[in-house]
């Protein structure tokens, strides 16, 4: 099984929401930097906005397989700057023929209102 | 150098007394003098000795006696002070030392029951060791140090043994483990309890307890401070916290139902925590930054659960092996690194992080 294949397949592109700030839209774009060298998945959340703001970000993964299951949750601020692609964290696990996970990045602004959202999900 | 003859209040010097209720109580003022007491095959056996001056040297044995007590002050530098206590029930051995390069020795051998043993020593580069190879029930001893360069030892045989050290200054050590140095120190037997406080910088502590139901709780505060910290046997507990800088320390618990609760306060420290044996537990707390946490416990039925907060650049490395076990990171800050390792199947591993750039790195499985 080609994992990295197939996790690609699943990648989901850049999306992207907006936000009516002070009456001034707001275009955030949210992706899952994935890298794999042998077993090991590392999946890193991104963000870049058009602007120079302070947002909040959550990501949450579930994966289980036969040898277990594991929870993760990172969270915290981040401030952008335009043009600019901010890395938030980085997330590694082990994948093996019967891994399954889901993962969700959350970005709001610091009044708790989303900006954008992602999920990821094997199988 | 003048040399000051012993005032001496009651029998002393060499002489054995041979009769109940015995009573000593000797003086010496002045330099290099000795004073030798033996009291055999008594009941009820005192003995006081006192010295001031230079190298000094104390010397008493209490054999065959039921309630032995004895007390030793000596005021000055250089002086030495050994006591013997043999055979009898219910001894207690007391040595209290002020100034510098002094060294107290208390042995306490095969007494049946209640054993008590304890040295106090203010200045520097002072040696207190005690031994109480009882093998009996309720020994007690304690040492209480203050200053720079102090050394303390100890070996207790037995069950129902308690220790109690107190070190305030700097570089003091304590060593009661049979791995460093030629004395096999520790603690060897059932329901061991002991209780140390360092603080300071550069002070270091190194302690064994060997047996069952082992409880050791430490406190070491201050810069610098390194512990050394191994129980065998099963049903033990360890509550251990450190504070300051720079400090490390390694908790080895080989055995089952065993326990360990920690916090470390502070920047730069280093905690490593080897358990082995199933149904062990640890939890705790760092407190600070660039913290370090290296956990590793083999068996079945684990608990490992690290908290880092306040701080940033903290590491988190934790492996368990077997089957049936739990992991759970708390890390709170920037630029934390988690790495959960589990092997075998049945695994559970929770990792939170809250903070920008951290890492989490989580591997399950059959490695």
């Amino acid at each position: 099984m080609n994992l990295r294949s197939i996790n690609k397949a699943l990648y989901l592109s850049l999306v992207s929401a907006s936000l009516i700030t002070a009456g001034k839209a707001l275009a955030m774009d949210i992706s899952f930097n994935e890298t794999q060298q042998g077993d090991m998945l590392s999946i890193a959340p991104t963000a870049q906005c058009d602007c120079h703001q302070i947002f909040l970000y959550k990501l949450t993964s579930k994966k289980s397989s036969q040898a277990g299951s594991s929870t993760s949750s990172q969270s915290g601020r981040f401030e952008t700057t335009p043009n600019q692609v901010k890395t938030l964290s980085q997330l590694s696990f082990n994948l093996t023929d019967d891994t399954s996970y889901t993962m969700e990045l959350t970005v709001t602004d610091i009044d708790g209102n989303t900006i954008a959202t992602q999920k990821l999900s094997f199988p | 150098m003048r040399l000051n003859k012993a005032i001496a209040l009651y029998t002393l010097s060499l002489s054995p007394v041979v009769i109940a209720d015995n009573f000593v109580d000797a003086f010496q003022s002045g330099d290099t003098n000795n004073l030798s007491t033996q009291q055999l095959a008594t009941t009820d056996a005192t003995a006081f000795q006192h010295q001031s001056g230079e190298g000094n040297d104390i010397k008493l044995l209490q054999r065959s006696s039921e309630l032995s007590f004895t007390e030793q002050t000596q005021i000055g530098t250089g002086n030495r002070s050994t006591v013997q206590q043999q055979t009898g029930e219910g001894q207690t051995a007391s040595t209290h030392q002020s100034g510098d390069d002094n060294r107290a020795i208390i042995y306490q051998t095969t007494s049946p029951l209640n054993v008590e043993g304890h040295i106090t020593q203010t200045g520097e580069g002072n040696y207190a060791r005690i031994d109480q190879n009882t093998e009996t029930s309720f020994v007690y001893a304690d040492i209480y140090q203050t200053g720079i360069d102090n050394y303390a030892a100890l070996r207790q045989t037995g069950s129902e043994l308690s220790f109690e050290l107190n070190q305030t200054g700097e570089a003091n050590e304590v060593y009661a483990s049979n791995k460093v140095g030629s004395f096999d120190g520790g603690q060897y037997g059932n329901d061991l309890n002991t209780l140390i406080t360092q603080s300071g910088q550069g002070n270091v502590l190194n302690f064994l307890q060997t047996g069952e139901m082992q409880n050791a709780l430490i406190n070491q505060s201050g810069e610098a401070n390194t512990t050394t910290l191994t129980q065998t046997g099963m049903l033990s507990s360890v509550q251990f916290d450190q504070s300051g800088f720079n400090s490390q320390a390694t908790i080895v618990q080989d055995g089952v139902n065993n326990q360990l609760e920690y916090t470390q306060s502070g920047d730069d420290n280093l905690l490593t925590i080897n358990q082995i044996g199933d149904d062990n537990f640890l939890i705790g707390e760092s407190i600070g930054s660039n913290q370090k946490v290296i956990s590793n416990q083999i068996g079945t039925d684990l608990i490992a659960e690290v908290n880092q907060e306040e701080g940033s650049l903290s590491d988190a490395i934790i492996t368990q092996s077997g089957e049936h076990n739990y992991i759970y990171v708390n890390q709170a800050g920037d630029g934390h690194i988690a790495n959960v390792t589990q092997s075998d199947i049945n695994q559970n591993a929770y990792v939170i992080q809250t903070g920008a750039g951290n890492i989490s790195n989580i591997v399950q499985g059959s490695l």
